[in-house]
């Protein structure tokens, strides 16, 4: 399967301390969760791995293109921060809407149209409400419609299932999935049994180092996971 | 499309969102504030004849850019001066409000996870921020429009009310045009520079209230703007210089922020 992205002798952090790394690394379509302890380097790797932030050192390369220059590929790369993109004291039809303008600007990208991802998300009775008044489940429902605007084909999410109720989390956990079979998912998590769940691929941050582990004849068990923390530490 | 339609169209985009956010602000203040500066240019400045005046007001009554009669045709040199001033005091109600406005909306997209969002897009990031410049641009021109109009509504009402007779020049409209635009300008690039390089400054828990980046904000408002507005034989070129000026410092903070922006700095804050 032709990788996605690929992660050449890279070191990520901040302000020019390494948070981790070196690390070599391939990412294939499907879904793929990025596990680690808190502060381990999660987000950092996502961030750079979209370009919000630029690598200490190495290569990053995301759908054949260098991140941090390739204003198209960056069109393709659709991103889940923590803290939801949507402005809190608007509503979401009017986020939704600031959102559409701007991936109208953006080169080369597919828009799919409000109307569909409102319907898609099932946003039809929060579209007249503030973000401040939706739960977290429903904020990251319509964060996920904003995400989903410009059909990203490399979809990165930070802790997408954490504060969710059972029910959005499995609704969550279904559209991870549909993702993963034609995208490529990476998703962070503190949960081994739900990334088992979800994720065939998974990467392990343990201090500076980073352990893929992809399924071979079976599946990743929860003690080959449990067992890559210590062989990363 | 060209990048100045693809510039047009965010700016719009980052504009309307601002509306939405800051309206009230832009809005209500600019209309209090020119309303009130309406009633108290021509209220309440009788009887001060006897004092001096900077500049040509007190010299001769006829060669500033505005001159106001009392209902008995004698020269009224407070009304004269505060009408003279009305542009910068105006000017500097534009910058206030971009003070105030573009923080918040700034503050909002960078203590939520929009930022993050809009780095990750493939927008360039200095078109980025000439985006939010263009937004407080925006705002900047909705308030003064609304503190013209409620001034020169009010003002309109007092001087018939008071019997005045107020002579204008094409210079002083002028200064009303490129004063506020001008300041607006300024003030929307410096707020722009400190909230996204110095994103600690403008909390209100900042030292002198993110006092730094306020004042310079307004500092041109408060220093030079008075002093062109009382020179009435170089009003004309030296409004041209201003706006010259303050373009040319607003491209050149936009710049600096484009090279100073560190996302690691901001996001981590």
């Amino acid at each position: 399967m032709r990788a996605t992205a690929e992660l050449s002798g890279l070191t990520i952090g901040y302000e020019g301390s390494v948070k981790v790394g070196p690390m070599d690394l391939e990412l294939e379509p499907g879904v793929t969760a990025l596990l680690g302890r808190n502060g381990a380097g999660k987000t950092t790797l996502m961030r750079t791995l979209c370009g919000i932030i630029p690598p200490l050192g190495g290569r990053c390369t995301v759908l054949g293109h260098p991140v941090e220059d390739g204003a198209a590929v960056r069109s393709r790369i659709g991103y889940l921060g923590h803290e939801s993109a949507l402005a809190s004291a608007l509503t979401v039809e009017q986020n939704l809407s600031f959102w559409r303008d701007m991936t109208a600007t953006y080169p080369g990208a597919t828009t799919v149209s409000v109307a569909e991802l409102v319907e898609r998300f099932d946003l039809g009775t929060l579209m007249h409400l503030k973000v401040k008044q939706l739960s977290r489940g429903q904020r990251q429902r319509a964060d996920l419609a904003r995400l989903a605007m410009t059909d990203p084909a490399f979809i990165v999410l930070d802790e997408p299932l954490s504060g969710l109720d059972p029910v959005y989390a499995a609704q969550t956990r279904e559209l991870l999935r549909q993702w993963g079979e034609t995208r490529t998912v990476l998703y962070s998590t503190h949960s081994v049994p739900e990334a088992l769940q979800i994720a065939r691929t998974y990467l392990i941050i343990d201090g500076f180092s980073l352990v893929k582990l992809s399924p071979g004849s079976t599946p990743v068990t929860e003690t080959e996971i449990f067992a890559a923390f210590g062989a990363a530490a | 499309m060209t990048p100045a339609t693809l510039m047009h169209m965010r700016s719009l985009a980052f504009a309307r969102r601002a509306w939405r956010q800051q309206r009230s602000t832009a809005v209500w203040l600019a209309a209090v504030a020119g309303a009130a500066l309406g009633v108290m240019v021509f209220a309440g400045t009788q009887n001060l004849a006897g004092a001096s005046w900077p500049g040509e007001i007190g010299q001769d009554a006829g060669a500033g850019i505005v001159t106001v009669h009392d209902a008995a045709g004698t020269f009224a040199p407070m009304t004269t001066y505060l009408m003279t001033m009305t542009p910068a005091i105006l000017g500097m109600l534009v910058a206030l409000i971009a003070t105030l406005t573009i923080p918040g909306v700034v503050a909002d997209d960078v203590g939520g996870g929009a930022i993050e969002a809009l780095l990750a897009s493939p927008i360039p990031r200095r078109r980025l921020f000439d985006a939010y410049l263009g937004a407080g641009l925006w705002m900047t021109a909705a308030s003064w429009a609304v503190a013209t109009v409620t001034f020169a509504g009010a003002a309109a009402f007092a001087a018939f009310a008071g019997g005045l007779d107020v002579r204008l020049t094409s210079a002083y409209t002028a200064a009303l045009i490129v004063v506020p635009l001008s300041m607006g300008l300024w003030s929307s690039a410096a707020t722009l520079l400190g909230a996204l390089l110095y994103p600690g400054s403008l909390e209100s828990k900042a030292g002198m209230n993110g006092g730094p980046i306020r004042l310079l904000a307004v500092l041109p408002g408060l220093l030079i703007v008075p002093a062109i507005l009382l020179q009435s034989s170089w009003i004309v070129p030296m409004l041209g210089a201003l706006l010259a000026a303050t373009l040319t410092g607003s491209a050149v903070l936009v710049r600096v922020t484009a090279l100073g922006f560190r996302s690691s700095k901001v996001l981590g804050a």
